[in-house]
């Protein structure tokens, strides 16, 4: 694959290119509103929900701003990589291409986007006044196996969507439910220790909760949090590579 | 090895199953027991193979399957069945002006082109002006691609793919891109790509392009392989097939006659040729008769115009004195008699025309029309053992000692809506006729049969000077024609396996009769 990517590196490149190019198109702000909108939407949630919840809630806007930080990341990666197979189709029904190429190009464009958000985050983060340590080196395990995870979410959802159209409408609704699940503005603290536990199944809520140990509470997760993680990885990767294997060839008759 | 190997492939599309109808229309169809998943071959076991600098042209209908084993070829998509082996890279250039991204700007989607057509940034770097320029686009560099004309786009496409140097070129319908102008610079490049030893495979829906630049021709129809092989005898036999004088089982017989092997190839299905056949048929031997007109039967060929039979190449009355050959052609068809003057012991026309008497001589010895000598030739050197050949012996060896000449004779077919013309079959133009002057005969066809039809038809004859290319008739054997003939002998006695017969093989006239006389001595001399 390696190999591949390489022999195909000034294709990826251009696609990187084109995909960043053609987000920012006619915006007069440009790439500037990679920044703005999450912390628009930071706003707007801190706005509404600190009345509800903020009160017992020590660092309540870095606490929304790391769940928004990583579910944007995953929704923007994901919801892109969905169309990357249909939307590539006058490419690789002509030339010879690998198709993750397209995948992996626009989840290049998510990871920019994420990262710019980022050092935005840790701005607020000092500005907050909270500590900044050695534990924040830990972030980049959530960071990659995020990574990691959203193309193999990605490979899954742009598969699916080549033979299943109604898919792109299914999973609005799957995310927005995530959303709630994922407890980016809520705690979980007075749910019983059984629900507690079933959160620990949703990835997300995963990631989340690395990104807000390490930053307001200082500590570094257990082992196991760790290898729970890289098994949801090791899950979606594994799924979405052998979709990709199974129907390499099929994909062409149905774009 | 070959360059390129195409083995047996198959390609199917499946059409209405779950993933294309979507889940609603699934449950639907479910419900209805009207679920029904459809199978269709695009491509059914083709094969071929394709050395250096060879160049395929792909003929066939519209889909025919071209397109789908273009991409199967590229590695686009995986054949259902069979494989594809390729030595070296493949540049496809297929649907040049789809793909591009309206939204970007030319120049760059002139690099993503490049980057998707395996090339380097920094060979695009070196060659993106000379694209441009090519392109003819230089001052639309910085425009979203959108606002380009259709005929921009493909130039543009054309511009950047011609910068290819594949081992391995598909082109599909890429040389009809731009304007006239535009269409001219681009063959050139293409010519340019294919002289620099690309093994090239071109689908073009112009025959002549196809003629012109391809070594050997793939006719594929409705994903089946109907023949691969000689550029002219299939161009020749799919123009046939498009003109719909031919069907696609008769193309592919046709085919297959011409791929078999042969103890004869009687090249002419005039009398001599077809008596021949038959003789050799009969006593055992394979042959195989072409004919480079659309139909056989040579001079005697008979065509219906309105219910009256019409001797195509001017009016044929057979008379014999020899009972061997009456009795001989009596065998195939039985005659009407003609009660003009040739004072000979039996004289008539056939009925229902000379066709008749081709056929019964040709019965189960496979003809093609259509084919010339030298198509056959340069096609299949090794057809057969021996060559009958009854064409002009001057034709056979190209003319290299010039012209044999013969008398001409021009035939005017005229239908008129009139029941009869004249009141016998053949007579000397009318005297106040000023419409037909320098006529020096007249046919009226249906006397010969008594055929009764609304219309009639009428052949008005005229002595034309001859020139090579038309209608020979008559050998002129005067002095200087038979010291060439001579020459063309010496010629002829280099080449045993070759028999020549008949009027132009021989350069002699012969009646219809001597003409079945003399094959018949032939034949027995062959064996």
């Amino acid at each position: 694959m390696f190999k591949k990517l390489i022999q195909h590196r000034f294709l990826f490149e251009e696609l990187v290119k084109r995909d960043f190019k053609k987000k920012y198109k006619r915006t007069v702000l440009g790439m500037a509103w990679s920044i703005l909108s999450p912390l628009l939407q930071l706003a707007v949630m801190t706005l509404v929900f600190t009345k509800f919840f903020g009160r017992n809630t020590p660092h309540y806007m870095i606490y929304i701003f790391c769940g928004n930080l990583v579910f944007s990341f995953f929704s923007d990666a994901t919801k892109g990589g969905m169309s990357t197979i249909m939307g590539n189709a006058g490419i690789f029904t002509k030339v010879n291409v690998p198709k993750y190429l397209f995948l992996l190009s626009r989840n290049i464009q998510a990871l920019i986007n994420f990262c710019l958000i980022l050092v935005v985050f840790f701005i607020f983060v000092a500005f907050d006044g909270l500590p900044f340590t050695w534990r924040f080196l830990c972030l980049l395990y959530p960071i990659c196996c995020l990574i990691l995870f959203n193309i193999g979410v990605g490979m899954i959802l742009s598969a699916l969507f080549v033979f299943f159209r109604d898919i792109q409408y299914l999973y609005d609704v799957f995310t927005m439910l995530l959303m709630y699940l994922s407890a980016i503005f809520y705690t979980i603290d007075r749910y019983s220790y059984n629900v507690q536990c079933a959160f620990l199944l949703n990835p997300m809520y995963l990631f989340i909760r690395y990104f807000r140990k390490i930053v307001i509470e200082a500590t570094v997760p257990t082992i196991w949090f760790h290898l729970l993680m890289a098994a949801d990885v090791v899950i979606a990767l594994g799924a979405g590579c052998f979709m990709y294997k199974k129907y390499n060839t099929k994909f062409l008759y149905y774009v | 090895m070959s360059i390129l190997e195409v083995n047996n492939v198959s390609i199917r599309y499946l059409t209405g199953d779950f993933k294309e109808i979507g889940l609603k229309e699934y449950v639907m169809r479910k419900l209805t027991r009207n679920y029904h998943v459809n199978e269709f071959w695009a491509d059914r076991r083709v094969s071929f193979t394709l050395e250096k600098g060879e160049m395929l042209g792909i003929i066939g209908s519209n889909g025919a399957g071209k397109s789908t084993l273009l991409k199967a070829v590229a590695g686009i998509m995986e054949p259902t069945e069979g494989w594809v082996t390729r030595q070296g890279n493949v540049a496809a250039l297929l649907e040049l002006a789809s793909g591009f991204d309206g939204e970007l700007t030319v120049k760059e989607n002139a690099y993503l082109r490049g980057a998707m057509l395996g090339y380097t940034r920094k060979f695009m770097d070196e060659t993106y002006d000379e694209i441009i320029a090519f392109a003819e686009l230089q001052d639309f560099q910085d425009r979203p691609f959108k606002q380009l004309s259709s005929g921009m786009k493909s130039r543009l496409a054309f511009a950047i793919a011609s910068m290819v140097q594949p081992d391995i070129l598909i082109l599909d319908e890429v040389l009809s891109v731009g304007d006239g102008a535009f269409r001219k610079k681009s063959e050139a490049k293409m010519k340019e790509i294919i002289a620099g030893g690309a093994a090239t495979i071109l689908v073009s829906h112009s025959l002549g392009q196809v003629e012109e630049l391809c070594t050997k021709v793939l006719w594929l129809e409705h994903g089946e392989q109907i023949a691969c092989g000689d550029t002219a005898i299939l161009c020749g036999l799919y123009q046939q097939y498009l003109d719909k004088t031919i069907t696609l089982d008769r193309a592919k017989a046709i085919w297959a006659s011409l791929s078999g092997h042969y103890d004869y190839l009687i090249v002419g299905s005039g009398l001599y040729g077809c008596t021949f056949a038959r003789e050799m048929a009969d006593r055992g031997k394979k042959c195989l008769v072409i004919d480079e007109r659309p139909q056989l039967g040579g001079n005697v060929a008979c065509e219906d115009m309105d219910g009256v039979t019409v001797h195509k190449y001017g009016a044929h009355i057979f008379h014999t004195d020899s009972e061997e050959v009456w009795n001989y052609v009596n065998r195939f068809v039985s005659f009407v008699p003609y009660d003009g003057g040739y004072g000979e012991a039996h004289q008539g026309i056939p009925k229902g025309g000379y066709n008749g008497l081709v056929e019964g001589l040709l019965k189960g010895v496979p003809a093609v029309t259509g084919v010339s000598w030298q198509m056959l030739r340069s096609a299949f050197p090794d057809i057969a053992d021996r060559v009958l050949y009854t064409g002009a012996i001057d034709g056979f060896f190209e003319y290299s000692e010039g012209h044999l000449e013969y008398d001409g004779l021009k035939i005017e077919l005229e239908e008129l809506e009139q029941e009869y013309y004249q009141e016998g079959a053949v007579a000397a133009p009318k005297e106040d006729d000023e419409e037909h002057t320098g006529c020096t005969r007249v046919v009226e066809y249906k006397h010969f049969l008594d055929e009764k039809s609304k219309k009639t038809v009428v052949a008005f004859e005229y002595p034309q000077e001859w020139l090579p290319g038309r209608m020979m008739c008559r050998p002129v054997r005067n002095e200087k024609n038979m010291a060439l003939y001579g020459k063309y002998l010496t010629l002829a006695a280099e080449r045993p396996e070759v028999i020549f017969g008949g009027r132009l093989g021989e350069y002699r006239y012969y009646d219809m009769d001597d003409a079945i006389a003399a094959a018949l001595d032939r034949a027995a001399q062959e064996i």
